[in-house]
């Protein structure tokens, strides 16, 4: 009966938030919803390396190579084969489930360090490859591209309108959001989180551990690459630096400060970080990569399940 | 083609003593404190900036070997007892976090006080020496990899030789074993990680007036580090060295037939592929 | 109906009278404040890279645009408007670039954009400022700014890539060895160096021997120079800039290469002196946009040049004259001659806002400028089809120890056929 009541008033929750997520663009300026977008494109980045982290145990130093994967699908999709919005999307979403897939086959035999270093390496590999191959990448200086407009059957959306974009990222963010937490719930995601548990147990109880890692990865390779494109579309440019292995690491930050294993915390984190560099740095650029330092020192030595772990055992203490 | 061959991987020999210097403190810190310290870069960058600061102070660099280290050691031994002291050991996530934390920190403060400029120190042996007709290299870098041999050699022999080095390879099989037989273990750790950034420190003094020294000039080289660190097998310094050297000549060898940024490529793939035939690296157990 | 005396206040009457009066008052008392109303200022907004390997070149370019705009509003600003200046650093990164952009642009609300001394990040500029309606002016020197990748938006006040191998190719290139090597920063200038050097080379007769590229900062140029060999190369082309031409020209001296080879720098070198590049900067070649010492400059600019070195801090050496280190001289005029450009279009055009900037463009397409305290680098024209300028162009040699600048040749002899036309363009 507790649980009934926990999820509908998580369910309630989710709903406000939802929203007023929906009805904020109304009182605010351009820029702020400039900086919403950054923060929700973010955090669907960062619920990618959740789901290898957070609920595979799998610690994915390498999430720019798929993020960068996504940016390149959506620009290549519109400057070369000259792609309407969605066929442009789904190319860019199948790009990155078979990268994913023959990456992850490759890179889920190993465990714990080995893969870090390996995925941090194959980053790497993208990184110079790309600044290398101009002609295809742009490299330093990428290329830029124009935003495809929003066909919605018979009405037609311009895509760089900040409200239309706020929106379109938005419910693309929720619903992939939803469907990740659909998935958790079933019987197959409960499966890959008991892999994280303990891999040897449950290979004993019967499981293809193997194929649920190689599952969980290419999720969150794909996840990771939709917030790519979505980027892409954002700022309508991409460049080879995307690659670089800094970016990953932000992942790692977001999701870990937001809180590991929630879903919701990788949007929180990454959301709150953002927001936070965008204020602190109009005021005073040269602090932030100090203070940010010391949130993520002090978050994982205190509260080590980030942000949602600390207000779960508030809640709990509060009983 | 035979003399650029030649001269490709004498490079890649001089570079892979460097980066063996540099990754062995990574390999003691990754290897036996478990540490994912993606800050080791900035311990690296550190030194080439004191290098700097230490070149206008004495208007000559070679006093950085001696000032480098020993200032990047005190400013470890902080870092030590104020944040790492209380992950090692921990899950690899908090291990990295820590350090990137770390690295956010320092390397904008290198930032703010060093600034965004990068700067040149001048060659301190400015003399070549002629391989062939027409054709000589800096004496300089032949300087930095024999300097590099004997501090590692050093350091070999200091394991091997002395107390505390036996202390660390006690530690290193089983801490456990070492504690119980009266070994401060804490102690060791710490001095692991004193040691190994000092050592990153001393790379980057050699490396400084071939470089450059810019503010974030660690980012690249914690990379190279790593992958010498799992290719050398957990903690493995002799295979640290092996792999060093190899990851640097097939590098060096690749530039003289191909665009060295693609010959960079190459050796990182032949790495992965090492890697994938044999994942516990050169020397690493099973 | 009883007759109304005239002496009596009608309501009516009241009413009126006290409308009038108070009409009247806030007429009298409102029609001047408004004529002496602040005008809106005009706001231009300053993108350059004040860290990263172009430092060099944001940092006095944040000097030069802050000193323009300093001088104008001094002597009442444009058309009676105050200029605001919002600064923002590139970081000599792409990406960052992109991003200050948009932040000057959106959330400043930047009329008009003073660019950095780089390509790359011009070059992604400029789909931008002609998706915001802005004006961006640059001075990154790759010639496709000013061809195929830019766009009515942009505007170059500076000569490019292309100018300085005419230049070179009008003076020195004959009397050189016909094997060159060509080098670069793997980006679009590095590309656009090395482009324009095959140009000018092929027609000279010249025989390519080997063409590489390296990323910006690149730390060893060793593994790139052991490729050539003294033997069978005359010319190295060096498409790098500041601290990178000073590694290679070291590292190549160190090879012994430069006892054989000449090179030819694609940049001046900015932020060094003779001094830094000792031994191994003997006989290199450069061509410049601008004269470094004042003392080399013709008669007639002099007192152009030593006004606006006051007004940014740099002596008649080139340095800065608080820290002695050499600064970007023969760049550094362009951003402050760029505000004045905004001045001058502003003021041919009665540009308003940012809904007039078609006649902005109208009014600077063809415009000629004579040296001035505006513009001390000299007379040039901004030519209407591609807004590229033709200014004049030096070329001058390291030797003795010394910089010595053998020709400067006037912008008229540089021509080229423009690569597009932007006048074709819709605004």
């Amino acid at each position: 009966m507790a649980s009934f009541y926990k999820k509908r008033n998580n369910l309630i929750f989710f709903s406000i938030i939802f929203l007023a997520l929906i009805i904020l663009p109304n009182f605010l300026g351009y820029y702020q919803r400039y900086i919403i977008i950054e923060m929700l494109i973010w955090g669907l980045y960062a619920l990618g390396f959740d789901i290898i982290l957070g609920y595979t145990g799998l610690l994915n130093f390498g999430m720019s190579s798929f993020f960068g994967i996504g940016t390149y699908g959506i620009t290549l999709s519109v400057l070369r084969l000259h792609a309407n919005l969605w066929l442009a999307i789904a190319i860019t979403i199948l790009a990155c489930i078979i990268f994913s897939l023959v990456y992850g086959f490759l890179v889920t035999r190993f465990c714990s360090h080995y893969f870090v270093v390996f995925t941090i390496v194959v980053s790497m590999i993208l990184f110079f490859v790309a600044m290398n191959l101009r002609s295809i990448t742009g490299g330093d200086e990428g290329l830029t591209f124009p935003v495809p407009p929003l066909t919605l059957g018979f009405v037609t959306l311009n895509l760089k309108n900040i409200t239309v974009k706020y929106y379109f990222v938005l419910l693309i963010c929720m619903l992939v959001l939803y469907l990740v937490w659909r998935f958790f719930e079933s019987p197959y995601g409960k499966a890959i989180v008991a892999v994280r548990e303990n891999e040897d147990r449950a290979r004993a109880l019967g499981y293809n551990t193997a194929q649920l890692k190689l599952v969980s990865f290419t999720l969150s390779g794909t996840v990771a690459g939709i917030a790519g494109g979505l980027y892409a579309l954002h700022i309508g440019f991409t460049s080879a630096p995307i690659f670089f292995w800094l970016l990953s690491g932000k992942a790692v930050m977001w999701t870990v400060v937001g809180g590991a294993g929630t879903l919701i915390g990788s949007f929180l984190g990454a959301g709150i970080l953002v927001y936070a560099e965008d204020l602190i740095s109009s005021w005073n650029a040269d602090i932030y990569p100090i203070i940010v330092g010391l949130i993520l020192i002090i978050v994982i030595m205190l509260a080590p399940k980030g942000i949602m772990g600390a207000l779960k055992r508030l809640k709990k203490a509060s009983f | 083609m035979g003399k650029l061959i030649l001269m490709q991987l004498l490079n890649g020999f001089v570079w892979g003593w460097l980066l063996a210097l540099i990754s062995i403190g990574l390999t003691l810190i990754y290897g036996q404190l478990e540490i994912i310290n993606v800050a080791h870069g900035t311990m690296y960058t550190i030194g080439a900036v004191t290098t700097f600061y230490t070149f206008i102070l004495f208007k000559s660099w070679s006093y950085a070997l001696i000032i480098s280290p020993l200032f990047m050691g005190i400013l470890a031994l902080f870092i030590y007892l104020s944040t790492i002291r209380f992950v090692v050991g921990g899950s690899p996530i908090t291990t990295v976090i820590i350090a990137y934390g770390i690295l956010f920190i320092l390397e904008q403060l290198t930032l703010l006080i060093f600034g965004g400029v990068p700067r040149t120190i001048p060659n301190p042996i400015p003399q070549s020496i002629t391989l062939f007709k027409g054709i000589s290299y800096p004496l300089y870098r032949i300087f930095c990899a024999g300097f590099s041999i004997v501090v590692i050699t050093l350091l070999l022999t200091f394991l091997k030789k002395t107390k505390l080095g036996l202390w660390i390879r006690a530690t290193k099989q089983d801490h456990e074993t070492a504690a119980a037989m009266g070994i401060s273990v804490p102690f060791v750790f710490m001095f692991i990680f004193v040691l190994g950034s000092a050592l990153a420190a001393l790379g980057g003094v050699l490396a400084a007036p071939i470089t450059g020294v810019t503010f974030d000039m660690g980012n690249n080289i914690v990379i190279d580090a790593f992958i010498v660190v799992i290719m050398a097998g957990f903690g493995s310094i002799p295979g640290t060295i092996v792999a060093a050297l190899i990851i640097e000549m097939v590098i060096g060898l690749s530039a003289a037939f191909v665009n060295p940024v693609i010959a960079k490529v190459v050796g990182l793939a032949v790495m992965l592929i090492a890697l994938y035939i044999r994942p516990q690296g050169i020397f690493g157990e099973e | 109906m009883k007759k109304k005396s005239n002496n009596k206040l009608t309501r009516r009457d009241f009413i009126k009278t006290t409308a009038g009066a108070i009409g009247g008052a806030t007429i009298t008392l409102g029609f001047p404040n408004i004529i002496l109303a602040k005008k809106r200022p005009i706001r231009i907004g300053a993108l350059q890279d004040l860290t990263g390997p172009l430092y060099s070149f944001g940092r006095w370019g944040k000097r030069s645009v802050a000193g323009a705009v300093k001088r104008i509003n001094e002597m009442g600003g444009i058309a009676g408007r105050p200029v605001e200046l919002k600064v923002e650093d590139s970081a000599t990164n792409v990406q960052k670039g992109v991003m200050k952009l948009r932040k000057l642009i959106l959330k400043d609300k930047c009329d008009f954009i003073i660019g950095p001394c780089n390509s790359g990040i011009t070059i992604a500029s400029a789909p931008i400022a002609k998706e915001t309606n802005t004006i961006f002016f640059a001075y990154g020197t790759a010639l496709s700014i000013t061809a195929h990748k830019g766009n009515r938006y942009i505007f170059r006040g500076i000569n490019n890539v292309r100018h300085i191998f005419k230049a070179l190719a009008m003076t020195v290139l004959k009397e050189m060895g016909k094997r060159y090597y060509c080098m670069g920063a793997d980006y679009e200038w590095g590309h656009s160096v090395v482009d324009e050097a095959k140009r000018v080379f092929d027609k000279e007769g010249g025989k390519l021997i080997g063409e590489e590229y390296s990323p910006i900062g690149t730390e060893d140029f060793i593994p790139y120079l052991n490729k050539i060999n003294p033997d069978e190369v005359d010319v190295i082309i060096a498409g790098y800039f500041t601290k990178d031409i000073l590694k290679l020209a070291t590292q190549a001296y160190e090879l012994g290469l430069t006892k054989k080879v000449q090179i030819i720098g694609g940049a001046m070198p900015t932020g060094l002196t003779v001094k830094d590049l000792g031994p191994a900067g003997d006989k290199i070649w450069f061509s410049g946009y601008g004269i470094r010492r004042i003392a080399n400059m013709p008669e007639e600019l002099k007192k152009y040049n030593l006004e606006f070195r006051k007004r940014i801090g740099m002596d008649e050496e080139g340095r800065d004259i608080k820290t002695k280190e050499m600064g970007a001289a023969s760049y550094t005029w362009a951003p402050w001659e760029h505000v004045y450009w905004v001045k001058k279009g502003i003021e041919k055009s009665g540009w308003n806002s940012k809904k007039d900037n078609l006649k902005f463009m109208m009014a600077l397409e063809g415009m000629h400028v004579k040296a001035s305290y505006e513009f001390p680098q000299g007379d040039k024209t901004m030519r209407a089809e591609d807004h590229q300028v033709f200014a004049s162009q030096t070329v001058s040699k390291i030797e003795n120890g010394k910089f010595v600048v053998k020709a400067i040749i006037p912008g008229e002899k540089l021509y080229y056929p423009p690569l597009v036309d932007y006048r074709k363009e819709k605004v």
